[in-house]
C-alpha cells in the first residue's frame, strides 16, 4: 500500500467521530432517497406492469342502461380501439364479522375466456361456472382480510334480495388496487368486496339482459381522450350517462397516483436537504483538517509531491467519507424500502410488489453521494492546491480580528469569555451562517415530519369528528323527498334526522373541467356543517353558490365567474351557476348551495340523496338492522367506522415517516453541533490551553468552547421552525392533491419535539467535546507548532 | 496602511558546487531562510535568478519546480516536518515512491543509525531521532542537493551534535552538495565554506582549510 494511502486511512481513523457524523448524514440522505425513491419506482413499476398485463382501461363510462348493439357504434369512434360493455350493480355481504353488511361491486365477466380489457389475475380457485349463476370470484383483498376461501359460500344481498353465492375463486384486478368504491375518499378493503360473476348471472340479477350499464374503453396510441370523453357523452347521453371519465379519474388509479405523488415529492426534498448539509459539513471538517495539515502539505510538496497529488489525497478523504455514508445509506434505505413497499402492499393491491435495489437506483445513489463530496471537498482542496509550500512552511499567520465601534461597545459590557464567543462568531461569519442554517434545516425536518403525522390526527380527531357529527350515515338508492326523510324521526332511538342533497355533476369553465359533487345544505345542517380547514364553520346562505378553493383554482374560476353545470343524474341539460365565493375544505372537491336554490335551480321539488341521524348509543344496531331492512336505503355506515378505515388507510404512514424523518433529523443536528465543536476545539487547542495555563478554570474554558454551540444551537432553532413552516408549505405545495388536502395547522409539539431533538443533540455534542477538552494537556498543546 | 515591499535579499551573489558542505551562517532576519526555499525551488526570486547545472530555476513553471524538488533536492527543516500518521519508515516510502533511484527506506534508516526504530511513529521518537529520520527521508531519494533549515534549531547541544555528524556522514559517504542554514556559529565548524549572510547581503565568505574538501 502506498504511504499515502495508509496516511489517508490513518487520517480517517483519527478523525473518526466527525467523519462518522458525516457520513451518517450522508447515508440519512441516501437512505431516504432509496427508500422513497425506490419505493416509489417498484410501485410505478409493478402497477405499469400490472396495468399493460391486465389491459387496465383508457376511458371508463357508468350509465343507466343502453342496448348492446350500441357497443359497435362506441367501437368505432375516432380514436377508440377497443371497447368492452359490462353489467355492473352494487350489493352488500353479509359477514359474521362485521358489524355492518360490506358494500359490494359485482362486475360481468363474458361467459368465454377472460375480459377484453380490465383482467384479472387468478390468484386461487376456479373461473366461475358458465352453466350456473350462483358463482363468483372476490378479490382477494377482501377475502385475505375476513378469511375467505374458495369454495366457501357467501351470503349476499342483490338488488335487495339475499342470496348464497358459492367462492369459485379469488382474483386481483387493476381497477380495484386500492379497494374503493367509485367516488369514495378512502379506500375501505374490509368493507367493499369485488365480485365477478358470469355476465348471464349479472345481467339477470340487475334486470340488464342484452344491455349493458358499464363501459371500458382503450384507446389508439396517441388519441385524444377529452375527445373520445365527449364523444362518448354525446353518443351515450340518452342512456343515461353518468359521464365518461379518463383513467385519471379513475377511482382506484387517482388514489394511487395521489399517495405515489407525495411519495415522490419527499423523495426528492428530503435527500437534497440531507446531502447539501453534508457537503457543507465535508467542507469545514476539510478546511479545518487542511488548516492543521498545512505543514504537512507543504513538506509533500517539498518532498516534490504535485499539487494534483495532495490536491487528490484530501479528495480522496472526502470520497471515502461519502462513500461510508452511501453505502450505509443504501444498507438502511434497502430495509427501510422493504419495509415501506411492505406496508403499501397492504392497500396496494398489486403483484409482484417487492423492492429491489435497482442498478439504476444504486447508480444514483452514489452519483449523488460523489456529488455531495465532490462539492463539499472541492473548495477546501482548492485551498491545499493554491497553498505555496514556501509559505506553508512558516506557521500560520495569527486570525484578524477587527473592532468596530459597535463591538467595542458590546466589549466593553460582556465578560473576556463571552467576548471570545463573539469575536470568534463574526471572524467566521459565513461558517457561523452556514451552521446556523444547518441546525435550522434539522430543527425544520423534524417540524415537517411531526406535520405529516399532525395533519393525519387533525383531519381525523379534529376535522372528521367536528364534521361528520352524526351517529350513522345513512344514503338512498334514489333521490327522496325530504318529508319520507323526515319520516325516519319516528325510528325508535333516533333524535335528530337531518338531509342533504349531494348530486354528482361535470363542472366547466372554459376548456377545464371536473366532477364533482354539488351538495345542497338545508337550513339546519348542524350534522354535517360546512368547515373550513380550521374546522370553524362555514354557514351557507340563500343566495350563495361555494366552491371549495382548490376547484376554483383548477377550474381557474373567482368569484362571480359563471360555472357551466351539467348534472350527472336526472335531467343532464347544462346549466349556468354563479359562484359567489370560496372555501378552504380539506377533502374533495365540492360546490355547496342552500336547498332552495338548489331545487329552484333544478327545476324540482326540495329532495335528499342522503341522511344522517343521531342515535341514542343503545338503539343504534337495532336502527341499523331497520335501515338495513328498507329497501330505498343503500347503505348505512356508522361514523366511527368510517373515521377507523380512514386511520388505518392514511394514517398509519404519517407516524412511520415521522419516526424516520425525526431520527434522520437528530443525526443531522447531532453531526453539525459535533463538528463545529470538534473543529473550534482543534483549530484553538491553543488559545484554550493557554487560558488553562493562566488560571481558567475547564469549566470556565468549557464555556468559551460551549458558549459559540449555544449561540448558534438557540438560533438555529429559532430559525428552524420559521423554516419548518416553510417546508410545510414548500411540501404542500409540490404534493397538491385534488381530492384530499393537509391542513397547515403545525401542533405546539411539533415545535416542542424539534427544539427538544435539536437542543440535545447540541447537549450531547458540548458534552464530548467537553470530554475531549478535559483531556487537553496544557504543555503539548502549546508545544504544537501554530 | 499600505502594501510595504521589503527585499529579503539583495545581490546575493554564489555558488554550490557537487559534494561542498555549505553553512550558510547568519541572525534572524537576514534573510537566509528565503535564500534556503529559493535554492530548493519553494519559492522564487522576484528579482535574480538562479540556475542549476545549467538550467533556470527562476524561468522553471510550477511543474518543472516540483520535478526539480522530486529528483534534485533534498529537505531537512527546524522542526522536522514529519508526517505524524506515518511510522518513520513509511515517512521514508513517501519519498522512495516517488524517486528515481532511491536508497531502499532501511538502508537510509541504517546510515542515520535508526535501523531498528522503523516502525516508530513520530511520536514515539525523541526530538533528535525524529531530526535523524527527517534526514534519512531527505537523503533516501540520492538528492544532488541536501538543505537543511536550523537543523539543530529544536535540539539540545548534544543532540545537534549527534544530529550534524549524520549530516556529515551523508555528505561524504553519498557525496551531496549539502547546504546548511544556521544562526548558530558552532555549527560553521564543519563546514567546507561559510557564507554569512546580513541584511539580505552575502556580507563574508570563509574557507575551513582543515575541512576542504577530501
Amino acid at each position: 500500500m502506498r504511504a499515502l494511502t495508509k496516511k489517508l486511512l490513518r487520517d480517517l481513523a483519527h478523525m473518526r467521530g466527525p467523519a462518522l457524523t458525516i457520513a451518517l448524514v450522508v447515508g440519512a440522505g441516501i437512505a431516504s432517497f432509496i427508500s422513497l425513491r425506490g419505493s416509489y419506482e417498484t410501485v410505478l413499476a409493478a402497477r405499469d406492469a400490472y396495468y399493460s398485463t391486465q389491459r387496465f382501461a383508457d376511458v371508463f363510462c357508468e350509465l343507466e342502461r343502453a342496448p348492446r348493439a350500441l357497443l359497435d357504434e362506441v367501437a368505432a369512434l375516432p380514436g377508440v380501439a377497443r371497447a368492452q360493455a359490462r353489467a355492473v350493480g352494487t350489493g352488500r355481504v353479509l359477514l359474521a364479522s362485521l358489524p355492518e353488511p360490506a358494500d359490494a361491486k359485482v362486475v360481468s365477466i363474458p361467459e368465454h375466456g377472460a375480459p377484453m380489457l380490465n383482467g384479472f389475475v387468478l390468484i386461487a380457485g376456479s373461473m366461475p361456472s358458465t352453466e350456473r349463476d350462483d358463482e363468483a370470484l372476490i378479490n382477494e383483498q377482501f377475502a385475505e382480510i375476513h378469511r375467505v376461501q374458495p369454495g366457501d359460500h357467501l351470503d349476499v344481498v342483490l338488488e335487495g334480495r339475499k342470496r348464497s353465492l358459492r367462492v369459485a375463486g379469488l382474483a386481483m384486478s387493476p381497477e380495484f388496487v386500492l379497494s374503493m368504491a367509485s367516488g369514495a375518499v378512502a379506500a375501505a378493503p374490509d368493507r367493499f368486496a369485488v365480485l365477478w360473476m358470469r355476465q348471464h348471472a349479472v345481467e339477470s340479477t340487475y334486470d340488464l339482459a342484452g344491455a349493458f350499464n358499464d363501459l371500458t374503453v382503450a384507446l389508439i396510441p396517441h388519441a385524444q381522450p377529452a375527445q373520445v370523453v365527449r364523444a362518448l357523452d354525446q353518443l351515450l347521453g340518452k342512456y343515461g350517462t353518468r359521464g365518461a371519465y379518463t383513467r385519471e379519474h379513475q377511482t382506484s388509479h387517482r388514489q394511487l397516483t395521489e399517495n405515489l405523488m407525495q411519495i415522490a415529492s419527499i423523495a426528492t426534498l428530503a435527500p437534497t436537504i440531507f446531502l447539501c448539509v453534508a457537503a457543507f459539513l465535508l467542507n469545514t471538517a476539510l478546511s479545518r483538517l487542511i488548516e492543521l495539515d498545512r505543514t504537512q502539505i507543504a513538506t509533500l510538496k517539498a518532498l516534490g509531491y504535485r499539487n494534483r497529488d495532495v490536491g487528490l489525497h484530501y479528495l480522496q478523504l472526502g470520497l471515502c467519507i461519502a462513500g461510508v455514508g452511501a453505502l450505509l445509506g443504501m444498507a438502511f434505505g434497502s430495509l427501510l424500502a422493504s419495509k415501506l413497499v411492505g406496508f403499501v402492499v397492504r392497500f396496494y393491491r398489486i403483484p409482484q410488489l417487492t423492492f429491489e435495489l435497482t442498478p439504476a437506483l444504486i447508480i444514483a445513489a452514489l452519483s449523488a453521494s460523489v456529488g455531495a463530496a465532490l462539492v463539499g471537498s472541492s473548495l477546501a482542496v482548492r485551498s491545499v492546491v493554491r497553498l505555496a509550500p514556501a509559505e506553508a512552511m512558516r506557521p500560520a499567520a495569527p486570525p484578524r480580528y477587527t473592532q468596530s465601534a459597535w463591538s467595542r461597545f458590546v466589549s466593553a459590557r460582556i465578560a473576556p469569555a463571552s467576548r471570545m464567543v463573539a469575536r470568534e462568531l463574526s471572524r467566521r461569519p459565513l461558517r457561523f451562517l452556514a451552521s446556523t442554517l444547518g441546525i435550522a434545516v434539522a430543527t425544520g425536518v423534524i417540524v415537517l415530519g411531526q406535520f405529516q403525522a399532525d395533519a393525519m390526527k387533525f383531519c381525523l380527531d379534529v376535522y372528521m369528528l367536528a364534521q361528520q357529527r352524526e351517529t350513522m350515515a345513512v344514503s338512498f338508492v334514489q333521490p327522496m323527498a325530504t318529508d319520507a326523510v323526515r319520516s325516519l324521526q319516528s325510528l325508535p332511538g333516533v333524535r335528530d334526522v337531518q338531509w342533504r342533497a349531494v348530486l354528482p355533476v361535470r363542472v366547466r369553465v372554459g376548456h377545464r373541467e371536473r366532477i364533482v359533487n354539488l351538495v345542497a345544505h338545508p337550513d339546519r345542517h348542524s350534522l354535517r356543517p360546512l368547515l373550513d380547514e380550521d374546522a370553524r364553520r362555514v354557514p351557507v346562505e340563500r343566495g350563495e353558490v361555494i366552491a371549495t378553493d382548490m376547484l376554483a383554482r383548477v377550474l381557474g374560476a373567482q368569484a362571480g365567474d359563471t360555472l357551466l353545470v351539467e348534472p350527472l343524474s336526472g335531467d343532464r341539460t347544462p346549466r349556468p351557476l354563479v359562484m359567489t365565493g370560496t372555501v378552504s375544505e380539506l377533502l374533495s372537491l365540492w360546490i355547496h348551495m342552500h336547498e332552495a336554490d338548489f331545487a329552484r335551480w333544478l327545476g324540482v321539488a326540495p329532495m335528499a340523496t342522503e341522511a344522517h341521524l343521531l342515535i341514542d348509543s343503545d338503539r343504534v344496531e337495532a336502527v341499523q338492522r331497520e335501515l338495513n331492512r328498507m329497501p330505498q336505503v343503500a347503505s348505512a355506515a356508522r361514523k366511527q367506522l368510517l373515521i377507523d378505515e380512514f386511520r388505518r388507510d392514511r394514517g398509519a404512514i404519517g407516524p412511520v415517516f415521522a419516526t424516520v424523518l425525526t431520527l434522520f433529523a437528530a443525526t443531522l443536528a447531532l453531526a453539525i453541533t459535533y463538528n463545529n465543536a470538534r473543529v473550534s476545539l482543534s483549530t484553538r487547542a491553543r488559545e484554550l490551553a493557554s487560558l488553562r495555563v493562566l488560571g481558567f478554570s475547564r469549566a470556565e474554558v468549557a464555556r468559551v468552547l460551549t458558549g459559540e454551540l449555544a449561540v448558534q444551537v438557540l438560533l438555529g432553532v429559532a430559525l428552524g421552525m420559521l423554516l419548518g413552516r416553510a417546508l410545510v408549505s414548500s411540501m404542500l405545495a409540490s404534493s397538491e392533491l385534488e381530492a384530499v388536502r393537509f391542513t397547515k395547522h403545525i401542533g405546539m409539539h411539533a415545535y416542542a419535539l424539534a427544539a427538544l431533538v435539536t437542543l440535545s443533540g447540541g447537549f450531547v455534542s458540548a458534552q464530548l467535546v467537553r470530554r475531549k477538552l478535559d483531556k487537553l494537556d496544557m504543555t503539548e498543546a502549546l508545544k504544537t507548532r501554530q | 496602511m499600505g502594501e510595504l515591499e521589503v527585499h529579503a535579499l539583495r545581490g546575493v551573489d554564489f555558488s554550490l558546487y557537487a559534494g561542498e558542505m555549505v553553512v550558510l551562517l547568519g541572525a534572524s532576519g537576514s534573510g537566509k531562510s528565503t535564500l534556503l526555499n529559493i535554492l530548493g525551488g519553494l519559492d522564487t526570486p522576484t528579482d535574480g535568478c538562479v540556475h542549476y547545472r545549467g538550467g533556470s530555476l527562476t524561468q522553471a513553471s510550477e511543474a518543472e519546480l516540483t520535478n526539480y524538488r522530486r529528483r534534485h533536492v533534498g529537505f531537512v527543516f527546524q522542526f522536522y516536518n514529519l508526517i505524524p500518521s506515518l511510522t518513520a519508515e513509511e515517512n521514508l516510502t513517501l519519498v522512495t515512491e516517488i524517486a528515481d533511484d532511491p536508497l531502499p527506506a532501511r538502508d537510509a534508516l541504517e546510515l542515520v543509525g535508526l535501523g531498528l526504530r522503523c516502525d516508530h511513529f513520530p511520536a514515539e521518537l525523541s526530538g533528535g531521532e525524529q531530526q535523524r529520520v527527517a534526514i534519512a527521508r531527505a537523503v533516501a531519494k540520492r538528492p544532488q542537493i541536501l538543505l537543511c533549515d536550523e537543523p539543530t534549531g529544536a535540539l539540545d547541544v548534544h543532540t545537534g551534535a549527534r544530529v550534524l555528524d549524520v549530516i556529515r556522514r551523508v555528505n561524504r559517504e553519498l557525496g551531496t552538495c549539502t547546504a546548511i542554514i544556521t544562526h548558530n556559529v558552532s555549527v560553521a565548524e564543519i563546514a567546507d565554506r561559510v557564507l554569512t549572510l546580513s541584511d539580505g547581503r552575502i556580507q563574508s565568505e570563509q574557507h575551513n582549510a582543515r575541512e576542504l574538501r577530501r
